[in-house]
This record gives structure tokens, C-alpha cells and sequence, in this order.
């Protein structure tokens, strides 16, 4: 949307002061952690010589290739999905359009533990697929909004001139920049992806990534300016591909609504309806009904290994090809086959290994036992204190010794029992983490908004709005991992030492990733949002203040609330850069990641599921009791 | 030997055309001869439009019938003929230019529906736009035209689909008095210079009333006076 702001009159613009506040808040929650893992570099330059070694561009060149892969999944899914539930009447396009969104909100992580046990694929494929699915919504998202916002008169002049068939030669391109504008946040999330390749690396063949890459690099030692000279390359590749999608944004071009904007209606498909409606449910299943089927499925006693998979995957763990340098290292892998039916064929001393190594890596996720040098890891990690009571290591190690991993003889009435039995147990286990969560959560979100608000608003209507919109994205170029560890060093000081050990931490570490997001929706918001209200507001006396809590936010509610929804899922499902961060281990969606190293289990299953319905909650509730629609995009 | 009388070009038989529970147009019947310049007017709300709409075949009637040139287009529920099947060329309100393309580039997208071949579209492309007054903007993005521009351009795009019926949704709204004259003007002789019938709506009266043939009246109601 283009900004409407050259006419507006000066004294109607944003007041400095409170600016200036909230551009205080946004320095110290998101841009300090980045400035000063920048600052180590500077101080120690040499870090960069690392960056042209022939191991750092084979992993960049590996992880550029997974994010097109991804980007170009996204895409195809994407575009022709969300013009379909937004404009067209496929059957039950509402419910089809509102689940179109929810793996995006579904932890990666979470997608892979569900595909990595349907599919036998392993290593980039894989991790592309995931990716590819789990971001589609992105590029589903802008379509959708882009061909919404198609003049209906221009839609009818295409008509007259060819029907359908004119309406979709003369939409496409006007939708092209949009999705494609989607397929690059695709592949910003997927380069930046890290626990995803992680987990599918530990059930699968060794596949590392560049964003574990910074880990390891500074887990080696602590060397901090190495962490930041790693990361370099994603954040220009991050710049490279946000920089024109923002500019493009700046221009309007991801709609084309105008002065006297008349919505289009939906158009009508005839025959091609029923196809058009199995490809949506088609992609809806793909990307949401099956890692949640399963999940629940797991949950109530279904096996959690697919045989045909975990036979092979057990004799490469046999074959010693578990060693891993990241912090998730391949346990899965391990205890699957120790516990998988298929694996028979092991010797019991095979067997024994496997679930050995299997406790071990994933308490090596936990950050709590000593990484040992034997099986390939990164020597001289964080060393923390075994908490062998953990609720998740104590479950995940019950699940990894049992041997029996299917539980569904008994028909319905098992299945039922074993799914009650698993949600209390998951439940009891880890009710306080799911607290955690949720109040990490909640006050992220809270935290975020009015720091948007008014970061937002003055993108659009403050004279250096350009710039300060550049600036409000700078914590989302940065890998989360590099957030994460910025964030880290940024707090842990001897008088900050209450805020770092204590969960304060992860909320202020979650605004200050994702307050950029806010700022985006609202600034989008803000720009759809007609000036002149806020002139005759300043011309009948209204101050600042006034004007952009009484006029411009209830003009506006409808994407405060989807901003601070927006927020509160990222947060609930962030797990890249929390997992670096020692207070976050108490997140439920840390619990996951964590047992989820020991094995599968029904305990791990409604865990991951109490997380994704915690992550929905906001929205679910949103939809259930409000007859508005949440705004993402303008 | 006595030839039969040319079938009327737009007759509306009791259309009735709804928007949920409203009635937009209730009970239309008319008659609109071949060549004829039809001024339809009406206070906004009328349905002026919505029934240039539904001559257009771009709304449906829930009653009654519409016949082009003696063809049954439109009856209850269904369009017996689809829009780009009418003879019929709409310019809307603005114009309503398609924003990503330049100017030879909107005619080229309607002439290619056409299949001619590349050198036969360039040629009819630049016949347009110089029967439009625009020769030489062939490049300009659309956006980037003014009012005028838009509307002459809007009228070229109408006449690329070689039409008997001209729709004309307030033309003229979005200009400044030369330009309504100037646009009128040209209106009136490419109407003759092709033989087209002309419906022209308008919520102001006296308008275009020097070149109409006759004028139709709205009530508020969506009924003709």
C-alpha cells in the first residue's frame, strides 16, 4: 500500500516523544542483542576469515537450495490455494481459507516428527517438504488478500472480454508479485531454519544446515564474534530478498485498491468447482489434518514408527552413522530403532547402543550432560547439572524402554483410553511449562503491541518512515539462533542477573524477535487507514495521544487483535532461538524438542498437540465469539 | 414485398433484479431501438446501473427476460448468453484500467481473445488509440493517465471487442466540463461512425441530453417512470 502521507499536515503527525518511547523499548528488547553480538565482531575481526572456508559455502550453498526448494513448494501451493478460497466458490472456502493457515502456526518441528514417520524421504528432500508445506500459508495469505482486493470493475471488464478465462490472464500477474512476495518470506523462514533439519537429521541421514552452523560455531567455545561472522551470509541473503519485497510493498504493488474501491465478488467456476475444491482439501490435508491426524493417532497408542523407514534407519544408527554436532543430536534415530518393532533384527547389544545413545543425545539437547567427544559432537558445550526428575527425560526414558510401541488391540475403547490417558499424563507432566508458555506468551504480545502501534504508525506517517521501517525488521534478518545468543550476552550481567535467571527473560527475548511482525501489520494497517480522520481529529483539538488511541486504533482494532495473535503463536511455537536461552527450557514447546530426542511416544504426541492447541487458542477463540474479521494484511 | 421491422436492440421483458431481499429493479420493461443514444437517469440508488449490468450480462435477473437484437441473453436465474458473448462494450466508472498494464498492452489483452496474429493486433491497436485521441501513449502505464486519458482509453478498450451496444456507467463523472464536451463529442461520432446503440447512464439529467435520442427516467424504486 502506497503511504498517503505527503498531504498530511505536520501537526498531524505522530508525536516525537512518544516515538521516540516506544523506538526506546523496540532498542533495548530487539535491536541490542544484535548490536552487540556486532559490537564482538568488530572487536575481533578475524572471525570473518572463517566465513570463505569451503565447509561454510557448502552449507550455504546446501541451505540456499533448501529454502528455493521450500519457496518453490510454497509457491505452487500457495497461489493457486489462496486465490481459490478467497475469491472463488469452492465449497466451504471459509473453513478451507481459516485452515489454510494453521501449519504455518504448527511447529516445524512438530511437521517433521508427523512426516518423517509417513514418508521414507530423509535429509533436504524432506526438509524441503516440510518447509515447503509448512510455509505455503505465507504465499496463501498475500494471494488471497492481493485477489480480494481486485476492483470488481476491473474484474468485469475482464469479463466482458473473455469470461473466466480473461479474468484469470488479465489477475494472474497482479497476483504473481503478492505470492511471490509470500515465497520469499518462505524462504527467509526456511533459511533460517534450524530444529526442523535438526530432527529430521537425527531420524534420518546427517544433514546440517547454516543456522546450526552459527550454533556450533559458537558453542565450539563461546566465540561469540564467530557466531556473528557465520551468520552474516543468511542475514545479506535475508537482506537480499526482504529489501525489493519491501520496497514493492512501499509501491502498492501487493494490491490495487484505489479511491473508489467496490470488493469483487466471488467468482463461479462451474465445472472446474469440484476439482478446485478437492485440491484445496487436498492441500488442507496435506499440511494440517495429517500432522494433526497423526499426532492424535500417536496420542491414542498408534505406532509411532513407520517399520518400512525405521528398518533402514536402524541399520545406519547401527552402523555408527548417529554422530551429530548439533544440539539435538540424533537420538530419535537410536531409540526408534531400539524400540521399533521392525528392528527385531538387532542384536540385543545393537539395540542397548542405540538406546544409549539415544538418552545421550537427547540429554545433549537438554544442554545437561557433557558433550563427549566419541560419538562426533562439538567438544566443550555449556555444561549444566543432569536433572534426571525432569518430567519430559523421565517419560521420554519410560517410552524409550518399552518395547511394545503400538497399543491399539483393543479397537475404539483402547484407543480412547490411551488417548485420555495420554492427554492427563501430558498434562500432568508438564502443566507448568504449558503455564510458562502461555505467560511468556501473554506478555510478549502485550508487550509487543504498543511498541508496534506506534512504530507502525509512524512508518507510515513520520517523516523518516522508510527508514524506520528498515530498521524495525533488523531483528527479524538476524537467525533466530544469532538472536538468541545475542540476547544471551546482551542480559547476562551482574545487574541484569534477575531478569536472565528468571523467566522475564524468554518474554523479553519473544517481544523483541517478533515486535517487528506487530510493527509490519500494524504499519500495513496504519497505511490502509484514510489521513484525513486524523486531520479533522487534529483540527477538532485531538493531541497525539488522542488521535492514535481514539481515532487511528479502533480504525484499526481488527489488526491490533490479529498482531497480537500473530505474536502470542510465534512466541508459543519459538523454539530456535529459545532453546538457546536457559530460562526457555521451561517451555512446553522446549519439553517437545527435548523428549522428542529420547523417542516417540504417546506422551510426546498430545504434548506436541497441547502445544499446537495452545498456539491456536487465540485465534479459535477469536473465530468462535467474534463475528469480525481478523486482519493480517491490509 | 414488406421486409419484417428490425428486431428492437435491448428489450426487457418484467426484469426483476434482486441484491439478497432487495429489489434492485423491479418490473423493467423497455425497448431500446438500434442506433438509438439512451439517456437513462435517476436519482443514485435508482438501479441505473444495475440494469446497464444486466444488459451487460454482468448481474443476473431473478424475473424476467432480456433479448439483444432479438436473442434471448438473460432469464430468471441464468445467463443464456455469457458476457463476452453479448456484443455488448462497457465502459465503466474511471474507467476501470487493469493497473499492471500499459496502454497498447490493455488493447493487446482484448485483441488477443480475437487470435489475430501480432502485426494485424499492433495495427488495430494503434487504429484505436488514434480513434481515441490517444495515439502515441501506446508505452504509458495505465495508472499513470489522467481522468480523461483513463476514460478515452476505457472506450478504446469497449471498442476492441467490436460491440453493437455501447454501456456507458457515468462517463463523464470524473472530468472537468471541456473534457466532458470533448469525450461527448466523440462519443456521439463514433456511435454514428459504427452504427451503435448507445446506453448511456447518468444521475444528471442534462448532461448528455444534447446528443440522446431519448431519455429514461428511474424512481427511486428501481421502476421506470
Amino acid at each position: 500500500m502506497a503511504p498517503k502521507n505527503a498531504t498530511l499536515h505536520p501537526a498531524a503527525r505522530p508525536s516525537r516523544w512518544l516515538v521516540a518511547a516506544a523506538f526506546l523499548v523496540f532498542c533495548v528488547l530487539g535491536l541490542s542483542p544484535l548490536l552487540i553480538m556486532f559490537e564482538r565482531l568488530a572487536a575481533e575481526p578475524e572471525a570473518l576469515e572463517s566465513l570463505l572456508n569451503e565447509r561454510t559455502l557448502t552449507l550455504l550453498g546446501r541451505t540456499v537450495a533448501l529454502g528455493l526448494g521450500a519457496s518453490a513448494i510454497a509457491l505452487t501451493l500457495g497461489l493457486p490455494f489462496g486465490f481459490l478460497v478467497a475469491r472463488t466458490n469452492v465449497f466451504g472456502a471459509p473453513a478451507l481459507r481459516a485452515l489454510g493457515i494453521v501449519p504455518i502456526l504448527i511447529p516445524p518441528i512438530m511437521m517433521a516428527m508427523t512426516w518423517t514417520m509417513i514418508l521414507p524421504l530423509r535429509g533436504p528432500v524432506m526438509c524441503a517438504l516440510i518447509l515447503g508445506v509448512s510455509t505455503f500459508p505465507l504465499v496463501a495469505l498475500f494471494t488471497g488478500r492481493a485477489a480480494e482486493r481486485i476492483d470488481a470493475r476491473r474484474e468485469e471488464a475482464a469479463t466482458m472480454v473473455g469470461g473466466l478465462g480473461a479474468i484469470l490472464r488479465m489477475e494472474f500477474p497482479l497476483l504473481l508479485i503478492p505470492a511471490l512476495g509470500g515465497a520469499v518470506l518462505s524462504f527467509i523462514v526456511s533459511i533460517n531454519e534450524f530444529a526442523l533439519c535438526d530432527y529430521v537429521s537425527a531420524v534420518g541421514k546427517k544433514f546440517n544446515v547454516y543456522a546450526g552452523e552459527i550454533f556450533s560455531n559458537w558453542q565450539v567455545d563461546g566465540n561469540e564474534p564467530r557466531a556473528v561472522a557465520t551468520a552474516l551470509p543468511l542475514i545479506v541473503l535475508t537482506l537480499l530478498a526482504l529489501v525489493p519485497l519491501m520496497a514493492l510493498r512501499r509501491k502498492g504493488r501487493y494490491g490495487t485498491v484505489d479511491g473508489r474501491f467496490v470488493a469483487p465478488a466471488r467468482l463461479k467456476l462451474g465445472r472446474a468447482r469440484v476439482p478446485a475444491t478437492l485440491f484445496c482439501l487436498f492441500v488442507v490435508t496435506l499440511s494440517s489434518l495429517v500432522p494433526i491426524g497423526r499426532l492424535l493417532y500417536e496420542s491414542g497408542g498408534g505406532p509411532r514408527v513407520f517399520s518400512g523407514v525405521s528398518i533402514r534407519r536402524a541399520a545406519w544408527t547401527q552402523g555408527g552413522g548417529a554422530a551429530q554436532n548439533m544440539p539435538g543430536a540424533p537420538g530419535a534415530a537410536g531409540a526408534q530403532a531400539a524400540t521399533d518393532p521392525g528392528a527385531v533384527k538387532l542384536d540385543a547389544k545393537a539395540r542397548q547402543e542405540a538406546v544409549r545413545a539415544a538418552n545421550n543425545a537427547a540429554l545433549r539437547a537438554a544442554g545437561q550432560v557433557p558433550i563427549a567427544g566419541a560419538d562426533g559432537l562439538v567438544p566443550q558445550a555449556p555444561m549444566r547439572k543432569v536433572d534426571m526428575n525432569a518430567p519430559e527425560i523421565k517419560a521420554a526414558l519410560e517410552a524409550a524402554t518399552t518395547d511394545d510401541q503400538s497399543d491399539m488391540g483393543g479397537g475404539l475403547a483402547t484407543f480412547t483410553a490411551n488417548f485420555k490417558k495420554s492427554f492427563s499424563r501430558a498434562f500432568e507432566l508438564s502443566r507448568e511449562s504449558l503455564v510458562s508458555s502461555l505467560l511468556f506468551a501473554l506478555i510478549a504480545a502485550s508487550i509487543s503491541l504498543p511498541i508496534a502501534l506506534v512504530l507502525g504508525h509512524a512508518i507510515q506517517r513520520g517523516r523518516a518512515g522508510g527508514l524506520l521501517e528498515v530498521v524495525a525488521l533488523l531483528p527479524l534478518i538476524v537467525p533466530p539462533t544469532l538472536f538468541g545468543i545475542g540476547t544471551i550476552v546482551f542480559w547476562n550481567h551482574d545487574w541484569t542477573a534477575q531478569i536472565y535467571d528468571s523467566g522475564a527473560l524468554v518474554a523479553l527475548l519473544f517481544a523483541g524477535r517478533f515486535v517487528a511482525v506487530a510493527t509490519l501489520i500494524c504499519s500495513g494497517a496504519v497505511a490502509s487507514f484514510d489521513p484525513e480522520l486524523e486531520e479533522s481529529a487534529h483540527l477538532a483539538g485531538a493531541g497525539p495521544l488522542r488521535r492514535l488511541f481514539g481515532i487511528v486504533s479502533p480504525g484499526v482494532w481488527s489488526s491490533l487483535v490479529g498482531a497480537w495473535i500473530v505474536v502470542f503463536a510465534l512466541s508459543v511455537r519459538e523454539l530456535d532461538a529459545a532453546v538457546l536461552v536457559p530460562a526457555a527450557n521451561d517451555t512446553a514447546m522446549f519439553r517437545v524438542f527435548n523428549a522428542v530426542h529420547f523417542g516417540r511416544d504417546d506422551f510426546v504426541s498430545a504434548l506436541a498437540l497441547l502445544v499446537i492447541f495452545t498456539v491456536l487458542l487465540p485465534g479459535l477463540l477469536w473465530s468462535l465469539f467474534s463475528k469480525a474479521r481478523l486482519r493480517i494484511l491490509p | 414485398m414488406s421486409s419484417s421491422p428490425p428486431p428492437p436492440a435491448v428489450e426487457c421483458k418484467g426484469l426483476i433484479v434482486r441484491a439478497g431481499k432487495a429489489e434492485i429493479l423491479s418490473d423493467i420493461s423497455l425497448r431500446i431501438e438500434p442506433e438509438e443514444h439512451v439517456l437513462l437517469v435517476g436519482p443514485s440508488g435508482a438501479g441505473k446501473s444495475t440494469l446497464l449490468r444486466a444488459i451487460a450480462g454482468l448481474a443476473v435477473p431473478s424475473k424476467g427476460e432480456i433479448h439483444l437484437f432479438g436473442e434471448l441473453a438473460s432469464r430468471p436465474g441464468e445467463l443464456v448468453l455469457a458476457p463476452d458473448k453479448r456484443g455488448v462494450g462497457f465502459l465503466f466508472q474511471g474507467g476501470a484500467l487493469w493497473p499492471h498494464m500499459s496502454v497498447a498492452g490493455t488493447l493487446d489483452f482484448v485483441l488477443k481473445r480475437k487470435g489475430q496474429d501480432r502485426s494485424a493486433r499492433k495495427r488495430r491497436i494503434a487504429e484505436l488509440l488514434e480513434i481515441v485521441d490517444l495515439a502515441g501513449y501506446d508505452k504509458r502505464r495505465t495508472p499513470t493517465l489522467s481522468g480523461g486519458e483513463a476514460q478515452r482509453l476505457g472506450l478504446a478498450r469497449a471498442l476492441a471487442t467490436e460491440p453493437k451496444i455501447l454501456a456507458l456507467d457515468e462517463p463523464l463523472g470524473p472530468l472537468d466540463a471541456p473534457r466532458r464536451e470533448a469525450l461527448l463529442d466523440q462519443l456521439q461520432s463514433l456511435a454514428r461512425r459504427f452504427g451503435l446503440t448507445t446506453i448511456h447512464v447518468t444521475h444528471d439529467p442534462d448532461e448528455a441530453a444534447r446528443v440522446a435520442t431519448r431519455t429514461i427516467t428511474m424512481t427511486e424504486e428501481g421502476a421506470l417512470v
